[in-house]
């Protein structure tokens, strides 16, 4: 499936405040508050704004019109209507039009308006500002560069840029900001954005104070709704419901959706997609035309798998305004969804590719009933409602799911009980992707978010999350790689009171998988050295602690503390490394460049030195599978199996080096290990029905036949090219479990296809005796 | 349900006679030319030389009429000659097997095989295999842009199996792996008749071109083209199988009989109930087994 890449990789804050116009049917105006150049409301037009600064005669038509807008009038659009009779000038028709919701006009306006007065930064901003409306950030960009090559001081296009970057959540939005405040303090347009971000980051009272200290001022109506709603946020954020901005934004315009739409934003960034569900719906009952309400609304109703609602919602989003790529593309991806089987039970619902359900099922059950009965318990929870799990077979249609677009860098995402992710066949294990170490990860979330109502912070449920995999998980391991330990040498870790900016507002490229290994190896270090350490601190955050008082209550020391006992344990863990970093480096090259020269006795040597120097590392490049290679080469055969047995015990996942490894063993007559390793091989790369065949072999080899008989079933369920050797034997090992009439059933269907088919004629011959 | 055969004397007879003949298909001769065209760099010409060398290999057990031209040799004037000389030596039984392994070009009008010297064209070709008398042939064309010949290489009774289905897949093929890879895989063997036929290795070199490139999660860009009637031609066989014994001709009679029976129950399928289906299909498949301990037990005394 394709899907529609116009509008930024992650999800617009549009619902930014500004007065909405009840049935203008246009897109909410999320820009225009923030940036005013024209919509300045008359004194006495609402109630709250004072000392309004005096218009210039020229453009008191279109203040009129924006005065009723900003105040939920309905006569605004006739009054629009008036002023496009009569007005010239192009700039003040496109903005009308704008407000009216019909942007391609409005755009043509600008643009003959830019023809006529060229270079002019304010006009090119508010151009640019219409085109982030339309979901087209990159011209949206275009304009506001533009406009600061012609003045490199316009604020409005300044805080353009960095509504643009903290749509896409980059730390550099801050910076812009700040460039501005610095410049004017008391910027409304700024402020609003500075108390977003720190609302983001979950600085409640940062924010409060920015937006109290703003209200006091002079503001527009537009404004002042939009700081309304932010703080209405905070108090959401804050568990202080129902908020008395609520009551004030509304009192100023009854049908001003952001007032609700807003606080859902940030109960969406938290997870709380259930309370942010219940807002949405008020926003959309309040103003039915609110578009990127319905939107979201689609979006986070299928996070809480309630696919009518949501397809209603997303397709009323899609009424009012087609270019949202986000909607299009979530709509295509649930009319693909007739190629899932839905497969539900008591405590699980799956959504998994017809092609690919079989097979999936029985793997994605176990796990699901691991959680339950071993993973939930410890920590003190119990999984009350049923989990879902779907699995993508394509990235882009994974990522749709989760954000509305392709182009995510994740793998997983759980939403409560619902997880969605990529499944086997979206990513190759080969290419380092292991399946049911994310699956365990993200059922980890499901217990870490349920156990906590979503209150959980990023970090501790990443860190949990990471932790579950390492320890417990299906593939045990914690090879940290080498970016983490550059992280470590360059100081680049961050406090644990700040970790979520991490994941958040990344700073460098890497930060986000330096983050994750970071809050892994935290949660790994309270473990083992905290009694219940992380079961305090989750259950801290389920009465709605904050990280500081999380740490506090959970292992009673400050963050500071924590901070510092960790960076010991880090030292002592990897000391060693990070001191000889450059020579493992060097050591690792030189094997490589060895290999490559097929100097196969210096890269076992320099592959050797490196596995001293970090014998977790089972990473990309690993000294393990050079050495097994190199040995391979170089004719000696125990090396080889002795890098590959180090290798798998270090917890490395490679298939090529777990598929020789497992015939390594079997060649031995080390039937039980060529098992154990196969039997991994399998699970990981469970769409090869090679991997099954052998390891069904192998187990019918070993006598256990019930276990055959599911590896046997998975081959079936992946239609493999010799179907009558899969009937035949699976057959065998129903037949050696005295399941006789499924024996026989699969005996037939192997000799319909090979009626001379020796083996199976002979079988058939033993069960009529 | 039919009364089972002796299940003692059945498995008594096991391991070094296979007891299904070849007898109808290989009775008479396959004839066949092997040409490895040019690689253009080392990796190829050894690849390109290595596989027709094992096609040849596989067809020498069934076949004592082989061609195999590699190196300078495969140029355009031996590939004439040698067929010439086919023509000369076959009759209309007999099963021709062509196999290419190379580069091809397509230029929209003409595919060329790059061989040393000058190319040659698909319709060079169909004009030299035109007087040919075999009235089974096999043209397999393992190359790039091989797709393009299956028109002009068009004829009765001619099964032509190229490694692209046009001539606009121009990039490096990995079809030849496969294809030469299912002369000796039991899972090639669909049937389970110990033989591989064109038809089955070409579906079993398809599944592994498709598997190739979707394991590698990259677009696929060969998709192996197979057009013409089966023929029933022999590749590879995966066991030594005896000669017909004329003793027993009667019992081979009776196992076709019931092979055909099998095939009719197979095809009229959707107008049984289900049950009944498989009881009748169980029923033609223990009679087969009698006749196949008789064929066993003769071939048996006959040692």
């Amino acid at each position: 499936m394709r899907f529609s890449t116009r509008s930024s990789h992650y999800r617009h804050y549009r619902h930014y405040p500004r007065p909405g116009i009840p049935r203008l049917n246009r897109p909410c105006r999320v820009i225009v508050a923030l940036f005013s150049w024209l919509s300045i409301v008359p004194p006495g037009l609402a109630s709250e704004a004072v000392d309004a600064p005096p218009e210039s005669a020229e453009q008191m038509p279109l203040v009129r019109c924006h005065a009723l807008d900003d105040t939920g009038d309905e006569t605004a659009q006739n009054c629009y209507l008036e002023l496009l009779r009569s007005e010239l000038d192009d700039a003040v028709r496109g903005e009308a039009l704008w407000r009216m919701g019909n942007t391609g006009a409005a755009n043509r306006a600008f643009r003959r308006a830019n023809q006529t007065d060229p270079g002019n930064p304010e006009l090119l901003t508010r151009w640019g500002l219409l085109f982030i409306e339309v979901h087209q950030a990159a011209d949206a960009e275009a304009l506001f560069t533009e406009a600061l090559t012609i003045d490199p001081l316009y604020t409005d296009a300044l805080l353009g840029q960095a509504k643009l970057l903290a749509d896409r959540f980059e730390g550099r939005a801050q910076d812009l900001i700040s460039e501005v405040l610095t410049r004017e303090p008391e910027h409304p347009g700024a402020n609003v954005l500075l108390a977003r971000l720190h609302l983001e980051v979950g600085n409640v009272d940062t924010a409060r104070t920015v937006l109290t200290g703003l209200i006091d001022n002079t503001l527009e109506t537009g404004e002042r709704l939009d700081s309304y709603a932010l703080l209405a946020a905070a108090d959401h954020v804050s568990g202080e419901t129902p908020s008395p901005w609520t009551t004030r934004a509304l009192e100023l315009n009854p049908k001003f959706g952001d007032i609700y739409a807003v606080p859902a934003h940030f109960y969406v960034i938290t997870r709380r997609y259930t309370e942010a569900v219940e807002l949405l719906e008020q926003a959309t009952r309040i103003n039915p035309d609110h578009w990127p309400a319905h939107a979201d609304l689609g979006i986070n109703l299928l996070r809480l798998n309630r696919f009518v609602e949501a397809r209603e919602h997303l397709e009323a989003a899609y009424s009012g305004d087609p270019y949202n790529a986000e909607v299009v593309n979530t709509l295509r991806l649930l009319d693909s969804l007739s190629n899932f089987d839905t497969i539900s039970s008591a405590n699980l619902v799956m959504r998994l590719h017809k092609s690919e359900s079989s097979v999936l099922a029985p793997y994605v059950r176990e796990f699901v009933r691991d959680t339950e009965e071993i993973m939930a318990p410890r920590y003190r929870y119990k999984l009350e409602r049923p989990v879902v799990i779907e699995l993508y077979q394509h990235h882009d249609d994974f990522a749709v799911r989760t954000a509305g677009l392709p182009g995510i860098g994740i793998l997983g995402a759980t939403f409560g009980d619902v997880v969605v992710m990529d499944g086997p066949s979206a990513k190759t294990a080969a290419d380092g992707f292991d399946w049911v170490s994310a699956l365990w990860h993200e059922l980890a979330h499901v217990v870490t978010l349920n156990a906590t109502n979503n209150l959980v912070s990023r970090w501790f449920a990443e860190g949990v999350s990471v932790f579950e995999e390492w320890r417990y998980g299906p593939s045990p391991n914690n090879s940290v790689p080498f970016s983490f330990l550059e992280a470590m040498k360059d100081d680049r870790l961050l406090p644990v009171a700040d970790l979520d900016e991490g994941f958040i507002r990344p700073r460098y490229p890497e930060q986000i998988s330096v983050s994750y290994l970071q809050s892994g190896l935290l949660c790994l270090f309270i473990a083992d050295n905290f009694d219940d350490g992380l079961n305090n601190i989750l259950e801290a955050y389920g009465d709605g602690a904050t990280t500081v008082e999380a740490i506090n209550r959970g292992l009673s020391l400050t963050p500071e503390e924590l901070d510092e006992v960790f960076a010991d344990y880090l030292d002592e863990r990897f000391g060693g490394v990070l001191a000889r970093l450059d020579e493992l480096r060097e050591t690792t090259r030189d094997a490589a460049a060895a290999f490559k020269a097929g100097r196969w006795t210096d890269a076992m040597t320099s592959a050797e030195q490196a596995i001293d120097l970090y014998p977790a590392y089972v990473g990309p490049a690993s000294a393990y599978l050079l050495l097994a290679r190199a040995a391979e080469h170089g004719k000696i055969p125990e090396k080889r199996m002795a890098a590959l047995e180090g290798y798998w015990r270090a917890g490395g996942r490679d298939p090529g080096a777990l598929n020789n490894l497992a015939q390594g063993y079997h060649d031995d007559a080390r039937l039980d290990e060529a098992i154990a390793v196969q039997s991994v091989l399998a699970r990981a790369v469970p769409l090869e029905a090679e991997h099954h065949a052998k390891l069904g072999d192998w187990l019918s080899a070993a006598g256990r036949h019930t276990d055959a008989v599911f590896e046997y079933e998975s081959v079936l369920a992946l239609a493999p090219h010799d179907k009558a050797s899969a009937h035949f034997k699976l057959a065998s090992a129903l037949h050696q479990l005295d399941r006789t009439k499924e024996a026989l059933r699969e005996l037939l269907y192997a000799l319909e296809i090979a009626p001379r088919f020796r083996p199976a004629l002979l079988l058939l011959v033993e069960i009529n005796q | 349900m039919m009364a089972a055969p002796n299940r003692k004397l059945f498995f008594g007879v096991l391991t070094s006679v296979c007891f299904f003949v070849a007898h109808h298909a290989q009775s008479a001769e396959t004839r066949a030319l092997i040409v490895a065209g040019l690689g253009g760099e080392p990796g190829y010409e050894t690849e390109f030389q290595r596989h027709a060398n094992t096609f040849a290999n596989r067809l020498r057990e069934i076949s004592n009429d082989i061609t195999l031209l590699l190196g300078e040799l495969a140029n355009r004037d031996a590939v004439r000659s040698a067929l010439a000389g086919i023509n000369q030596r076959a009759s209309a039984d007999d099963a021709l097997v062509l196999v290419f392994v190379g580069h091809g070009s397509y230029d929209g009008e003409h595919f060329r095989f790059n061989v040393p010297g000058p190319d040659f064209t698909a319709t060079d070709l169909a004009g030299w295999l035109e007087p040919v008398p075999a009235e089974r042939q096999l043209v397999v064309v393992t190359g790039s842009s091989s797709g393009a010949v299956h028109a002009p290489l068009e004829h009765t009774g001619r099964l032509v199996i190229t490694a692209t289905r046009s001539g606009d897949e121009r990039n490096a093929t990995v079809f030849a792996r496969y294809f030469h890879e299912a002369l000796d895989a039991d899972a090639a063997d669909i049937d389970k008749d110990l033989r591989i036929t064109a038809q089955e290795a070409f579906s079993y070199a398809a599944n592994g071109v498709s598997h190739h490139y979707a394991s590698r999660q990259t677009m696929a860009t060969e998709h192996p083209l197979s057009e013409g009637p089966d023929g029933a031609i022999v590749l590879a066989q995966l066991t030594s199988l005896p000669t017909i014994d004329p003793v027993v001709s009667p019992a081979y009679e009776h196992r076709d009989a019931l092979e055909e029976a099998i095939n009719a129950l197979r095809a009229d399928k959707n107008s049984y109930l289900t049950a009944d289906y498989y009881a009748e299909l169980q029923r033609l498949l223990l009679e087969l087994v009698v006749v196949e301990m008789q064929i066993e037990d003769a071939a048996e005394e006959g040692r």
